[in-house]
């Protein structure tokens, strides 16, 4: 449905750069498949300070089927993403997406899910092991050193 | 209803003749009947010999397996063939599917109605929410009545405060149909079209386009479908209308298929391809006790597929359960390493020209050099048409020094698990190769038959003994599962080793006469068929029995 | 002999075919290299992080070391690939001692863990090449399924055990 995603590009590129606080844009504009973002960490968490890329791909039979949100590989420790391949599991990006809802609702659903974890659904098992546990001293020193690392290399 | 069943002609007669072979080894034969007499207490009169080695096998610890279990019906209405084949006595069950579920669903929602006051179709999409579990539903209606309507989404939350109609802005008029509009602007797929559009009361209105869409993708969850923009829920015959088809009754059809899913200890599919049947277990507590006596739940879906409840896999007798999933597991872990003794093609020991198998029996004989060998150990036949199967058993060389490194013992495991492995996979191959052989031959049988006007009944012999064949290749590819994790010096593993190379003889010859090409040749050699299927027959009981033995006694253990 | 037309059209091919080929070589070879750089970047990240990778478990025998093996002085280290879990009870202790002489950003390869299984699922999380601990010190020892998350275990009996791996 490209006149959906277009008619929501449209919209973005209108309500400037104040609405779009995760600066969401296509890759190439005149290819309205990719999309790029980037989430800031919310305040208050482990991830504050940091800025974290997010790729979004919007299927063909969008909206009738959600986007699919990755982060790139090995960049975003969380308990609901695969380290390894930056796979994200969030219902509203699987069984609980409407048509009714657009592409700035997803992203804003992943940055949502940075500052509340979901331990019902981990990717990432250790990590969810260490929440559950109550560990926050090693959940937040875990988070931290993987975010430290990597920028390093 | 389908018990077990109860099949009073083919008691089983332990003084057949095979098949005039006569045998070196009779501690096999001795065997299988003494298992016979010890079980079937009710059916044969037991003879002093076998009172006399019943204490020889009684069990160490003191209780005595064979004579503790308390069935719900006694062993005389069980016959001795269901009994032989590793099948739990007297198994209730029912066969379904998942339209006469949904059926049955709908009776009770028609008795329900007495109690809510609600329409049958509202009721249904309950019953839907709830997995069709009337407890809960009845609970939860106790709990919550009208609000539990609003929270699925049968009604409006306004309905319920006033009892009219608040938001009037869409009028009841055009909800829930098809309205035509011009130039209407759709938020979903935003272009602008004359259409018909579609919206509930809650006026979220889309094109019929989008709608038909979303339905479609959210037939296969089995979920109550609500509407695009809120949770307001859709009928079945909204569903249908927005459609243009009869889409609910998928809706409804993968609603149960999930019902089914969840209640998987009671109900399971019929694994075979394309089948649609369910069979229903009421009563799961026996299987239990069942299990304990190493006997499997083997049932029979209305298209006679056998297979076992509680894997949801083929009959793998005289392997239970337990052992079947350890083997499984073991094989799907080691699969990479063992691909080479999959091949089909081998070549010829003598004149290495390639040669490929098309048909069960293992006796190959070289189309070149005319060799005979067999397929399996790829060894010079002769030893193999006498009595002993030098196949089947598995020497283990070095066993008098110890294994000093964990590789060696590792590597001394996966030597005897691969002979193991390959045994059974060629007994899989050959199962299936006799098969399509069968099939194939079959069809040229009926021909004949139809231009020399034999009758169908006496043309059955040729399935019968495809089928007889192919079960006895199972159980003897199933019993070197049961090998494999056996104790190998104790004796009753020998005497097993025994049953399985008189079953794997006893096989071959019949695969043999598989592989008659023409159809009056074989009509010549009938009675050698109904001889040897006899014959195969009875080996696969006694090694199916043999092999419960060795289970309940211990000696296999599966690690 | 050829007319001068028919020669001058040959050549004119030869030169096409020939610049077509070089064209065709150097895309090729731009491709593969960029296909290789690739894997070869990856391989190069993934040798690195495994090579001499190291996971210390702090325990209060660790702690004891300090004057001896300096500790400080590898997280302080670009080269040093190298992660402490800080045991319960040991925070104060490792943190005055060796953390107040580590540089600021470097800090991060110093973990606190709250519970012992903390300790656990952070090295089972980070996946360091070699793990270095004292089971007597830890309770309930080593997890059994710790050997799929590293490669090499090193366990200390003593203190002397752990400046062998780290020589002074």
């Amino acid at each position: 449905m490209s006149q959906r995603v277009l008619r929501e590009y449209r919209r973005l590129v209108a309500a400037g750069g104040a609405a779009n606080e995760s600066n969401l844009h296509p890759t190439d504009p005149a290819d309205l498949t990719h999309w790029e973002a980037t989430l800031e960490g919310p305040q208050g968490t482990p991830y504050e300070g940091h800025s974290f890329p997010l790729r979004v791909t919007v299927p063909d039979k969008y909206p009738t089927l959600p986007p699919s949100v990755c982060f790139p590989k090995r960049t975003m420790p969380h308990p609901n993403v695969k380290w390894d391949t930056g796979e994200v599991c969030l219902d509203t990006l699987a069984g609980g997406w409407t048509p009714v809802m657009d592409l700035q609702y997803a992203v804003m659903a992943v940055r949502r899910l940075l500052a509340e974890p979901n331990p019902e659904s981990p990717l990432n098992l250790e990590l969810a092991a260490l929440s559950r546990l109550g560990d926050h001293k090693a959940y937040d020193g875990i988070i931290k050193y993987r975010l430290a690392h990597s920028s390093i290399k | 209803m389908h018990t077990a069943a109860v099949d009073a002609e083919h008691e089983y007669v332990y003084e057949d003749d095979f098949d005039g072979n006569s045998f070196d080894d009779t501690s096999a034969e001795k065997y299988t009947d003494m298992a016979a007499g010890k079980k079937r207490n009710s059916i044969m009169s037991q003879e002093s010999e076998f009172e006399i080695d019943d204490q020889l096998y009684s069990d160490d610890d003191g209780t005595d397996a064979y004579n503790d279990y308390t069935l719900v019906e006694p062993l005389s209405t069980v016959s001795a063939r269901e009994l032989n084949q590793g099948t739990v006595p007297n198994l209730k069950y029912e066969c379904l599917t998942a339209q006469s579920i949904f059926e049955k669903m709908v009776e009770r929602v028609n008795h329900l109605k007495l109690i809510f006051n609600i329409c049958t179709e509202d009721l249904l999409s309950l019953m839907q929410h709830f997995d069709w579990n009337e407890e809960r539903l009845l609970e939860s209606w106790t709990d919550k009545m009208d609000d539990l309507l609003v929270e699925i989404g049968l009604k409006n939350a306004s309905e319920t405060v006033s009892g009219t109609q608040i938001d009037a802005s869409n009028g009841t008029e055009t909800a829930r149909t098809l309205n035509f509009r011009n130039n209407f602007s759709c938020m979903i797929c935003c272009e602008e079209k004359t259409t018909n559009t579609f919206s509930l009361e809650c006026g979220h209105e889309y094109c019929i386009d989008c709608y038909r869409h979303y339905v479609n993708d959210k037939l296969n969850s089995g979920n109550i479908i609500s509407c695009i923009g809120c949770s307001l829920a859709l009928k079945n015959d909204d569903i249908d209308k927005i459609t243009g088809s009869p889409s609910s009754k998928k809706l409804m059809m993968s609603s149960i298929k999930s019902f089914v899913q969840k209640h998987n200890k009671n109900y399971r599919w019929c694994p075979f391809t394309d089948c649609n049947y369910i069979i229903h277990l009421k009563d799961t507590s026996s299987l239990d006790e069942y299990a304990r006596l190493h006997y499997s739940p083997f049932v029979k879906c209305s298209d006679s597929h056998r297979f076992c409840f509680s894997c949801a896999f083929e009959i793998h007798a005289p392997a239970d359960c337990n052992v079947t999933a350890l083997w499984v597991n073991k094989s799907r872990k080691e699969s990479a390493n063992l691909n080479w003794v999959l091949s089909n093609t081998k070549e010829c020991p003598k004149c290495s020209v390639n040669i490929e198998k098309d048909g069960g029996c293992n006796h190959m004989v070289c189309s070149g050099c005319k060799y005979e060998f067999c397929w399996i150990c790829e060894r010079d036949w002769t030893p193999h048409g006498k009595s002993f199967y030098q196949c089947t058993l598995y020497k283990s060389d070095d066993d008098k020094k110890n294994a000093k490194t964990s590789l060696e013992v590792a590597a001394k495991t996966l030597k005897k698990y691969t002979f193991y492995y390959k045994m059974f996979n060629a007994q899989e191959e050959s199962a299936k190769l006799d098969w399509t052989l069968g099939q194939a031959v079959g069809a040229k049988v009926r021909l004949l038959q139809e231009k020399m006007g034999v009758s169908w009944i006496e043309g059955q012999f040729l399935a019968e003994s495809v089928r007889t064949l192919y079960e006895g290749r199972t159980a003897l590819k199933w019993s070197f599962a049961v090998a494999y994790y056996s104790d190998a010096s104790h004796n009753l593993t020998k005497i097993f080793v025994d049953n399985q190379s008189l079953l794997s003889a006893a096989v071959e010859d019949l695969s043999e006469l598989l592989e008659i090409k023409e159809p009056a040749k074989i009509m010549d050699r009938k009675t050698d068929f109904y001889n040897k299927a006899g014959y195969v027959e009875n080996r696969t009981s006694a090694l199916i029995e043999c092999g419960r033995d060795l289970l309940c006694k211990g000696i296999c253990k599966p690690v | 002999m050829a007319p001068p037309r028919s020669q001058r059209k040959r050549a004119l091919n030869c030169t096409g075919a020939l610049v077509a080929a070089v064209g065709l070589g150097v895309t090729c070879w731009y491709l593969w290299k960029n296909y290789t750089g690739e894997a070869e970047g990856e391989q190069r990240l993934s040798r690195e992080e495994a090579a001499e990778s190291k996971c210390v478990v702090v325990t209060p025998s660790v702690c004891d070391v300090q004057n001896m093996v300096h500790w400080e002085m590898l997280i302080n280290s670009d080269q040093e690939d190298i992660v402490f879990l800080v045991a319960p009870g040991c925070h104060d202790r490792f943190s005055s001692e060796v953390l107040s002489l580590v540089d600021e950003q470097f800090k991060y390869k110093a973990i606190n863990c709250e519970t012992v299984d903390g300790i656990w699922y952070c090295v089972k999380s980070l996946m360091k090449q070699q793990l270095y601990v004292i089971p007597s010190e830890v309770s309930n020892g080593i997890p059994n399924d710790i050997a799929r998350y590293v490669q090499d275990i090193g366990q200390w009996r003593t203190r002397e055990d752990i400046l062998v791996a780290f020589p002074v």
